[in-house]
């Protein structure tokens, strides 16, 4: 079994080949035919030679028979018969008269007994036996002459020819295995050059040409062909090559970040603008997940849009509509980032794609608007907008905790004679002394604001009324010291008018019309503060 | 005593049998005869007009040249003929009969190598002869028997 294997083995690798092929191909087709053509040679030599033999014997033993005359005597046919057995072929000689005399050569005296042959080789004795009827001057025969001519020689002339035929067809064999054998080696190194070409040629290396030198017809057709084919991958190559740098260096040049991943989020491809938003390098990024360029905040929802993407197949990531999330530098900065991302299919497989922009700045204008459109330009305390923004939210806090809740409104007495006399600059410059003062008295959770000109509004949550009392009491004393404005001392007052809630109402107007009304009781009857709907004794504080 | 399993009796016949079949002991006597139509007229020939008729050579006998018919049904009464009556190869023979055909003219003779055929042609052509076994040419109907060519022993 295992010398089975083994030549088994031996078989598949000869005939693996095309020179193994051609080699064991021309074997099979002379193991079969040379013995047919051999054998059909062999036997019109065996032919020719016996025909040659048996016709030379034919037509001289006549002539030998014409030797023999009636009237000699013995002693002369016993001579005659001498002189036919030294002929050299003749190897038997005899002959016997018409009354049965048998005169015999006096060289010779076979026993042996005579049957004449017809047929080359008959009888097996290497003797060709033949009779030939003696006539006399009037043609009556008067005597049988029988002759035995020697086959050996023919034999050996037939085995000589064997033996040379044998060896000549053997040179033949061999002969003609090894020129089949260079035959195919030369043909196949044609076509080994043109593999080890296309091995190159597949492994990237286009520029290398198929210089094979053949006579060969179709291999040298094959090797036309196959180089119009490299010329053609080679351009082709080429102008893939050009498309992607030139859509390299779009995509390099974009002030956008440009950033794939495959359906797992991880990084395939990042460009130049996206390497300076995060601060990575390509290849620090590159094979890890987009996670990582992603702040804690937002990575909550990526991680679900992900999720969702992948159970769902559905891309709700992507859309025209860009997202804002969270995006977070090598350095470990968290800052703003639009992201707009859309899903392509590349051989089979879902590419995602997103464009990047660092929105930091705009964030930060959009803030400023915001901040703008909120507060005081001049004091940088909330305007009457957020202030009543604020306000709601205080009393939608109060209403659900069950707490109490203060609103005061101030004015400044004698704020337009510091104008009138000092000028605006002074008058802006009091009020944002007074802006920062009542920032002082105040919590962090209350909140100060400047609703107009020189009137404030403090909101107070969770005060009730003996609390907004002593904030309101401390402010007084707080506006009642000098300010230092550009080394002028001016001194002012207010005037503070508080409500409560949900005492003296529970929304935002019907409060602040309590707090604006006490606040000009306040004002009239020259105390500091009033409290809406109170005893006028309570508010004794005078100004 | 047994011999490769083979009693005395049986190895003395095995050695007659072998005795009986070699080369010594079996030659069959046998004649050649040239042999015509039953219908053809009285023929007589001597051995150099039967080599000269059946050598392609013309030969008239009662005003009627006589065809001569090759019998080579079989190798052995071919090769007795060709030497005891023409004295050459076949090859020699076949080539000499062509090649006079082709310097002198007329046809070379016919050879036949089916018995039926032969014996067809035989009988319906009263100038035709042809040569046969002694014994074949006694067991055919419609024929006579000219000649004896030759008679000897053959093995």
């Amino acid at each position: 079994m295992v010398w089975k294997n083994k030549i088994t083995a031996v078989c598949n690798s000869i005939c693996g080949t095309l020179t193994g092929r051609l080699v064991a191909g021309m074997v099979i087709i002379h193991l079969l035919l040379l013995p047919l053509l051999v054998g059909a040679v062999f036997y019109l030599v065996k032919e020719g030679y016996e025909t040659q033999f048996i016709e030379h014997l034919r037509s001289t033993s006549p002539l030998y028979a014409q030797m023999i005359r009636a009237e000699d005597e013995e002693p002369v046919l016993v001579a005659s018969l001498d002189e036919i057995l030294l002929s050299g072929q003749v190897t038997f000689v005899e002959l016997e008269t018409l009354d049965n005399r048998l005169i015999r050569s006096s060289l010779e005296n076979s026993e042996e007994a005579f049957n004449e042959d017809f047929f080359f080789g008959q009888n097996g004795d290497q003797t060709y036996n033949i009779e030939v009827l003696v006539q006399d001057a009037d043609g009556d025969p008067f005597a049988t002459l029988r002759l035995g001519y020697s086959e050996q020689m023919t034999l050996r002339h037939i085995e000589r020819t064997y033996w040379n035929g044998i060896v000549i067809s053997a040179g033949y064999f061999i002969l003609s295995t090894l020129f089949v054998v260079i035959i195919s080696i030369i043909l196949t190194r044609s076509i080994r050059q043109i593999g080890e070409t296309s091995q190159a040629i597949a492994q990237g290396e286009l520029e290398q040409t198929f210089a094979v030198q053949t006579n060969i017809g179709e291999v040298s057709q094959l090797v036309d062909n196959l180089e119009r084919m490299r010329m053609t991958l080679l351009q082709d190559r080429q102008e893939i090559h050009d498309r992607e740098v030139r859509i390299q260096a779009i995509v390099d040049n974009m002030a956008e970040g440009v950033i794939s991943t495959d359906e797992h989020g991880v990084v395939e491809s990042i460009n130049q603008a996206a390497e300076q938003i995060f601060g990575y390098r390509s290849d620090e990024i590159i094979g890890n997940n987009i996670a990582m360029l992603i702040s804690e905040s937002s990575r909550v929802n990526y991680d679900e849009y992900v999720r969702d993407y992948l159970c769902s197949g559905i891309a709700k990531i992507t859309c025209l509509d860009a997202l804002e999330v969270m995006g977070r530098r090598k350095d470990g900065q968290n800052f703003p980032l639009e992201v707009a991302v859309s899903e392509l299919t590349l051989g089979g497989r879902r590419v995602l794609s997103g464009i990047l922009r660092d929105i930091t700045e705009q964030a930060a204008q959009k803030a400023q608007l915001e901040h703008q459109a909120t507060h005081d330009g001049l004091t940088c305390l909330p305007n009457r907008t957020l202030c009543l923004d604020r306000l709601q939210q205080m009393l939608a806090r109060s209403q659900r905790d069950q707490l109490n809740s203060a609103l005061m409104m101030l004015d400044l007495n004698l704020f337009k004679n510091v104008n009138d006399t000092y000028g605006h600059h002074y008058g802006d410059a009091l009020l944002k002394a007074v802006a920062e003062r009542l920032q002082t008295v105040t919590r962090g959770s209350d909140t100060v604001a400047r609703i107009g000109g020189d009137e404030f509004v403090i909101l107070l949550p969770g005060q009730n009324d003996e609390g907004a009392i002593s904030v309101a009491e401390n402010i007084l004393d707080i506006i009642r010291k000098p300010f230092n404005i550009m080394g002028q001392s001016l001194k002012i007052g207010t005037s503070i008018g508080i409500a409560l809630y949900p005492q003296h109402g529970e929304d935002e107007s019907c409060l602040m019309r309590h707090a604006d009304e006490a606040m000009y009781k306040a004002k009239r009857q020259h105390l500091g503060y009033y409290l809406s709907g109170s005893d006028e004794k309570l508010n004794n504080k005078s100004v | 005593m047994s011999i490769l399993g083979l009693h005395k009796p049986s190895w003395l016949l095995l050695i007659v049998l072998w005795l009986l079949t070699s080369s010594t002991a079996f030659a069959d006597t046998r004649s050649l005869v040239l042999v015509t139509s039953e219908t053809s007229p009285a023929l007589e020939l001597s051995g150099k007009e039967i080599r000269w008729l059946f050598m392609g050579l013309p030969v008239v006998k009662a005003g009627q040249r006589i065809e001569p018919l090759i019998n080579a049904t079989t190798p052995l009464v071919y090769e007795v003929f060709l030497q005891k009556v023409i004295y050459m190869s076949a090859q020699n023979y076949e080539r000499r009969l062509v090649v006079r055909a082709f310097r002198l003219g007329g046809r070379r003779p016919e050879k036949y190598d089916n018995q039926v055929t032969l014996l067809r042609n035989l009988r319906e052509n009263p100038n035709a002869v042809t040569f046969m076994w002694q014994d074949d040419a006694q067991r055919q109907a419609k024929i006579k028997i000219v000649t004896e060519l030759w008679s000897g022993k053959i093995k």
